[in-house]
């Protein structure tokens, strides 16, 4: 028993060593080369942490945090409520995705930030624009991969539940929600990398607080600490929403075989 | 777990190893304490080559640059201009201090807080200045806003194309001249390019909205909205001027560079403060047609370039006050941050 878990402990410090060590190696070059290389756009990891901490401490960082959560929740969860039910009802009617399809994609290959400008010039400076470029970033990759997750759906599946009777409804929720969900979620991780990605664009545009908004006004006004802290913050913000979708996914999809890729090599 | 234990200490010292050895390879960077002036160039058939960024592109600022390479000035004085293309503004001291740009204008408040922060750079003249009659920034509302001095900026949003010392220095200065003790904490700034600030005051997204445009385009382009106040009218001339910026190095070893730049641009200055409509229609005409005449402004040019000492002493003051929006860290004298001693105009 001791031996199992000396064994367990070994394995998990192995993968942890595996999975940190570049990032202690790249974060230990930005604490150490500034000390001895000034250049005032590169600022010692150890002053960046410094200066975080006190802009903890008078409220700062958490009022730009929270204000860019907002809105990027915001966006994301209305593109979902969107994008997941329209994608289920274009994938399972063929004939009406092929209306769609041309416009949709003329919309999704438009990039996000060129048409920011026109959303700030038709629906004004404040939230609704922000959110609204927000749910229009986050929209496209949810449809898409929804859209191919249904038409994915095995039909042998599909056809043995029909042989036993199964109502529409039934084999929807029975069959193509279960089966379409692994591309909702990845269509969902993707949909909330633009959020964060788009967020930071639409809040250099008329904002007065938030992530975006720090990180621009500190780069104008010379604050290079003060930006990077806010480019860290995006950045841990990124690693943990990412983190937090995979274990979603991993619970929303149990029942499904994940293949052993290793077992190939 | 022993060999875990030693693979991460021996990764953390190889770590540490190519740290100390990539800092053993790197730049020093520039000192501010004086140094050896490198030797003057002599003079040479050569033109002095320098970089500066968008020449003549600029569709709301008549560019002086690109009068006076136009009007022949910079070759009288043996400069060739080479253009950068284009850059934008918060971009300039990083190209400047990677070498794509040998030169660049910034304002005083930007390039102290540049400096400040450890940029190697210096102030050599002066470009443009604030005038009565043609302030650097103009701040409106609309016409019938109840916002009629510094003291009814508390809680409003004033709406800005970018922050900096002088858009958002001006506004918390009257602020407080109107008696808010603390205008950090009272008024907010919207930052959004200036093409849509006035749509948002129209809209009462924002309350007061800062141009750079002259008091004649505003009541042209803006006829809803009233000038509120101007620069001029919180710190006279001393508060709106842009000058020119080269890095410390640079400067020290192309004095004779520096002084013949100085001299062609005081030249085109001057001329375009007596020839505002001909440099108006050379810039329409034949510079940047593009450029849309209603929105072009001509600043206020400084005739011969120099510095003024009080104008630069102000901002140290303002920025180095601890409550401004570009705090400074350290204490600095005019001798540090700007010189007269290249431009051949100047007299002790």
């Amino acid at each position: 028993m001791e031996e199992k878990k000396q064994i367990r402990a070994v394995v998990w410090l192995q993968t942890m060593y595996r999975k940190s060590i570049l990032i202690i190696v790249i974060l230990l070059a930005w604490a150490i080369i500034p000390l001895f290389v000034r250049n005032m756009f590169l600022p010692s990891l150890l002053d960046v942490l410094e200066e975080m901490w006190e802009m903890i401490l008078s409220g700062e960082l958490i009022k730009h945090l929270m204000g860019s959560l907002k809105r990027a929740a915001a966006g994301l969860l209305i593109a979902e409520l969107l994008a997941i039910p329209i994608g289920i009802g274009l994938g399972w009617f063929p004939r009406f995705e092929s209306y769609l399809d041309p416009l949709l994609q003329a919309m999704r290959n438009t990039s996000v930030l060129t048409i920011l400008p026109l959303f700030v010039l038709l629906l004004g400076i404040g939230e609704v624009s922000k959110v609204t470029i927000i749910t229009w970033g986050c929209f496209f990759p949810t449809l898409i991969n929804t859209i191919q997750g249904v038409k994915n759906v095995d039909p042998i599946l599909i056809r043995a539940a029909r042989s036993m009777g199964i109502s529409g409804f039934g084999l929807f929720r029975k069959v193509v929600l279960p089966g379409s969900m692994s591309y909702i979620i990845a269509g969902f991780r993707l949909s909330a990398s633009v959020s964060l990605l788009v967020l930071v664009g639409s809040e250099m545009l008329g904002a007065d607080f938030g992530l975006g908004y720090m990180i621009l006004h500190y780069q104008q006004a010379f604050l290079i600490k003060k930006m990077y802290c806010g480019i860290l913050v995006m950045i841990i913000i990124g690693v943990l929403l990412n983190s937090a979708i995979i274990r979603l996914e991993r619970k929303l999809t149990v029942w499904q075989d994940k293949p052993d890729l290793q077992k190939n090599f | 777990m022993k060999n875990i234990i030693f693979r991460s200490g021996i990764s953390i010292v190889l770590a540490a190893v190519l740290s100390a050895g990539m800092t053993a390879c790197g730049d020093s960077g520039a000192d501010r304490s004086d140094a050896d002036a490198g030797s003057d160039p002599a003079a040479s058939e050569e033109p002095f080559v320098i970089t500066l960024p968008s020449i003549g592109t600029s569709a709301t600022n008549l560019d002086n640059i690109a009068i006076g390479i136009h009007k022949g000035f910079f070759e009288e004085e043996n400069i060739q201009i080479k253009d950068a293309g284009e850059i934008a503004i918060p971009e300039f001291v990083p190209a400047l201090l990677s070498g794509t740009i040998t030169g660049a204008t910034l304002m005083t408040s930007n390039g102290l807080a540049a400096i400040d922060n450890g940029g190697p750079i210096i102030q050599v003249g002066t470009m443009s200045e604030t005038v009565e009659e043609n302030p650097h920034m103009n701040f409106i509302v609309m016409k019938d806003s109840p916002i009629e001095g510094g003291g009814d900026l508390q809680g409003k949003k004033i709406g800005i194309g970018g922050l900096s010392g002088c858009t958002a220095g001006f506004p918390l200065e009257y602020a407080k001249q109107g008696g808010i003790e603390d205008p950090n904490d009272d008024v907010t700034f919207v930052t959004t390019p200036e093409i849509s600030l006035v749509s948002a005051l129209e809209k009462g997204e924002i309350d007061v909205v800062g141009l750079h445009s002259s008091p004649e385009q505003i009541a042209f382009l803006y006829p809803e909205t009233r000038i509120l106040f101007s620069d001029y009218d919180i710190f006279e001339d001393r508060g709106g001027d842009i000058g020119y910026y080269f890095p410390i190095e640079y400067a020290e070893e192309n004095p004779e560079a520096i002084s013949h730049f100085l001299a062609a641009v005081a030249k085109t200055q001057k001329w375009i403060n007596e020839n505002r409509e001909e440099a108006l229609k050379i810039y329409l005409e034949e510079i940047n047609p593009n450029a849309n005449a209603d929105l072009l402004r001509i600043p206020h040019f400084s005739d011969d370039a120099v510095i003024k000492q009080d104008h630069t002493e102000l901002w140290i003051d303002i920025l180095g006050a601890g409550d401004s929006i570009q705090p400074l860290e350290n204490e600095w004298t005019f001798d540090q941050v700007a010189t007269n001693k290249y431009n051949p105009n100047y007299k002790e």
